[in-house]
């Protein structure tokens, strides 16, 4: 952003602030319609709502960071590039792999098969690239999703630095060389680009490419110091991840201990009521483990050493056990299960330390977030170097807004960035602004509801004078658009943006539900894969039925408004600006029509990574799996 | 995996013991190493793995998170890992400020294999949580120091 277009930036963001400020006062102050306060607060809860997100907005746009080109990229780094695969199809993962391999910096490439394929492993071989599945340390354990996958791969590599490409997201040769320069700089964590989609139409009718994101938003983020990371397309130091594995692992070891103790005592107790009715005799096992956890809590409470409190109780179960012979069967399994969950080492875990965040489905910004809590930095390097695969039909599209939103809502909610100590200010509010924006699905609700309650039962949501409403509320709503104009800096799809922001509301509302359900209610959240091909397209209506039931309602509402004007029941100015303002909601919410018809990208796309011709004779031969 | 069937012996003296030693750089690419040869030792039944650590010139997280893998991977075995040696590198990266309350390094390898025997009480090294610090911003410190 040039110096200019950042001045008007700065001018627009304080502009915004005061104007919505004033807005705001007044509109608390002076024109709640306490006696329709069902609807009155929500919607002034939700204009508050609304500034405070512009509020960030302009934050964030403050100090929006182009950089310049990375110095070049030292020789003799070591680097792994990961391809994480679960269910997408041989070919796909394929061409991304041999683009991956083909990168001209020396680097090791890996596919990482969650998926567990054997023709998968055979390919590889084939291709010259590395292949790593879970092993049986895995079996019966908690996978952790793409997080575990990536956890598996790096307990399994050794370079200096590790590439992260999701299957269907196909690098440049050069990719390597432009981000590489950056880790010069030893506070560097990682490096994030842009994801671009080549398979999307220049209407982009599911707002896939998401310009304002990938460019001016990351680029104010990243001036700031905290830049996200994505999950793909992006180079992470494998020493930053290692060390925010180790210092999570360290500060909750102690409360981990001290957890999985009382469960064990209670466990216990259980055993040993159990054992009083089925095997008497061994009752004294459960005794003396129980005497022992009691120990061990003591240990705990006095500040001993973990490997070895652990330990002690290990040999002091064990001593119990081995008094009983014939008892065996009936308390080892307790006892190995109690065991299992105290031991600092984790045992009862595929592996001792997760680098990489495994509490939430959106792992790579919670990763992200606690590497900057820790003091490192980050860089967003602002080029196209990766093309991949956006969705091709709304259903898919829904699913992986709602498992961003969801997974980011997660993290509102039980590792909020207001509460995490070593964050700057200017990093929680980047952190917040982008948690925050999915409540817009309530505030949705509210600027929905309102016009029709009044256009319909001519309920007032307000009351105030429509001249004086607008000479508040005109200069803030200007100032905002102009903000996200400017700002927006020539991004292409601000509108579309804005429309699918609003339009996503049932979306939104669901996942931050299943967020709050997950962390309150201990309720698993799934991590459903991005389908990378074409799915139920006849059904798009299907999809977005809540918001076609929401425009239909707008529409017979502005019907039934305009019907009690003509007949005198409803005065004229207040259900005109009300119309207007369906008119703007119908606007936001008709970008559905268009996803809901969408049947994918016509013919005349050009790939812009040519199909390697390796592939095809990769693929046409016969694929038989490694013994 | 059962961790009591696994262990014939009641204490850590009775364990059959492999000896390593590790020498220049704990870090992603040594670590392997030792990785390998404490499962191999490891195949046959439990084991205790004395780690000498005294010849160990610059410490890695990599490294670290390495030795805790061969802790998890001994431990689900039903044997154990110590580590022995005094090593000023690993006190100036400040490995034992940072894993004091999860492991010990053992002074002597005798120290090693009595494990625990004669607790000392480690220092307080959890932060402790503060709302003046809250909004605060922080001292960078790159890395786990």
């Amino acid at each position: 952003m040039g110096i200019y277009r950042q001045i008007l930036v700065r001018i627009l963001a304080v502009l915004v602030v005061s104007f919505g400020l004033i807005y705001i006062s007044w509109r608390w102050s002076s024109t709640v319609a306490w006696d329709a306060w069902w609807i009155s607060l929500p919607l002034v809860a939700a204009e508050t709502y609304s500034l405070g997100e512009s509020a960030l907005y302009a934050v964030a746009m403050w100090n929006a960071r182009r950089r310049p080109p990375p110095p070049p990229a030292l020789p003799g780094r070591s680097v792994d590039v990961f391809i994480a695969t679960y269910n997408e199809p041989l070919d796909l993962v394929l061409k991304t792999a041999i683009a991956a391999r083909d990168m001209e910096y020396p680097h090791e490439t890996w596919i990482l098969d969650d998926g567990d394929r054997a023709e998968f492993a055979t390919a590889a071989r084939r291709i010259g690239v590395g292949y790593i599945t879970r092993g049986p340390e895995w079996d019966g354990r908690q996978r952790f999703a793409k997080a575990g996958n990536v956890n598996n791969a790096l307990s399994m590599t050794t370079g200096e630095f590790v590439a992260i490409f999701d299957a269907d997201q196909v690098p440049e040769p050069r990719f390597l060389d432009r981000v590489l320069g950056y880790f010069d700089a030893e506070e560097v964590a990682f490096v994030q680009t842009p994801q671009h989609f080549w398979n999307v139409p220049e209407r982009d009718p599911l707002g896939s490419q998401a310009e304002l994101f990938y460019g001016p938003i990351q680029q104010g983020k990243d001036g700031w110091d905290a830049a996200f990371f994505c999950g793909s397309n992006a180079v992470l130091r494998r020493e930053a991840l290692m060390a925010l594995g180790l210092t999570r692992y360290t500060r909750t070891a102690t409360e981990q201990t001290w957890r999985a103790l009382r469960r064990g005592r209670s466990r216990l107790q259980d055993l040993h009521g159990e054992l009083g009715r089925r095997h008497p005799a061994a009752m004294i096992v459960a005794e003396q483990a129980l005497e022992a956890v009691a120990r061990a809590e003591h240990q705990v409470r006095r500040g001993d050493v973990l490997a070895e409190i652990t330990f002690e109780l290990r040999i002091a179960f064990h001593t119990a056990a081995l008094a009983v012979p014939d008892a065996m069967e009936d308390v080892v399994p307790e006892l190995d299960a109690v065991l299992e969950a105290v031991d600092v080492a984790h045992t009862d875990q595929a592996l001792a330390i997760h680098p990489m965040d495994t509490t939430t489905i959106t792992e790579d910004m919670a990763t992200a977030m606690h590497l900057h809590a820790m003091g490192w930095g980050s860089v967003y390097h602002h080029e196209v170097l990766v093309h991949g695969l956006a969705p091709e039909d709304v259903s898919t599209m829904l699913s992986q807004r709602h498992r961003w939103a969801a997974g980011t809502m997660q993290v509102f909610f039980s590792d909020n960035p207001l509460f995490l100590r070593g964050l700057t200010v200017a990093q929680r509010l980047m952190y917040l602004g982008t948690m925050t924006s999915y409540l817009n699905g309530f505030a949705a609700l509210s600027y929905i509801a309102a016009p029709v309650v009044f256009l319909v039962a001519g309920t007032y949501p307000l009351t105030a004078s429509p001249v004086v409403f607008f000479c508040l509320f005109l200069p803030f709503f200007i100032s905002c658009q102009l903000l996200f104009q400017v700002a927006g800096n020539g991004s292409k799809g601000l509108w579309r943006g804005q429309q699918w922001s609003f339009a996503l509301f049932p979306t939104w509302i669901a996942a931050t539900c299943s967020g709050a359900a997950a962390v309150f209610l201990g309720k698993h959240l799934a991590f459903s894969v991005t389908a990378k091909s074409k799915q139920d397209t006849g059904r798009g209506f299907h999809h977005v039925r809540l918001q076609v039931a929401a425009m239909a309602l707008l529409v017979v509402s502005s019907f039934i408004g305009i019907a009690r004007v003509s007949s005198g029941e409803a005065p004229l100015y207040p259900t005109l600006i009300t119309l207007a303002w369906v008119v703007l909601d119908l606007a936001l919410l008709s970008v559905v029509i268009g996803a809901a018809r969408y049947r994918g990208p016509g013919d005349n796309l050009v790939e812009p990574m040519p199909t390697p011709q390796e592939l095809t004779s990769v693929l046409g031969a016969p694929i038989k799996p490694t013994p | 995996m059962s961790m009591l069937s696994h262990a014939p012996n009641t204490t850590s003296a009775a364990l059959k013991s492999v000896d390593l030693t590790i020498t220049g750089a704990l870090d992603a690419a040594t670590v392997p190493a030792i990785r390998q040869a404490t499962a191999k030792a490891a195949a046959d039944g439990p084991v205790l793995v004395l780690l000498d650590v005294a010849a160990v010139t610059s410490v890695g997280a990599s490294g670290v998170v390495g030795v805790f893998e061969v802790l998890h991977l001994l431990r689900s075995r039903g044997g154990d890992l110590r580590l022995f040696g005094d090593s000023s590198e690993l006190q100036e990266t400040r490995l034992q400020a940072h894993l004091g309350h999860v492991a010990r390094i053992y002074a002597t390898r005798q120290d090693a294999v009595d494990g625990g025997a004669a607790l000392v009480r480690p220092r307080g090294l959890a932060p402790r949580f503060s709302w003046r610090t809250l909004f605060r911003r922080r001292h960078r410190s790159i890395g786990w120091g």
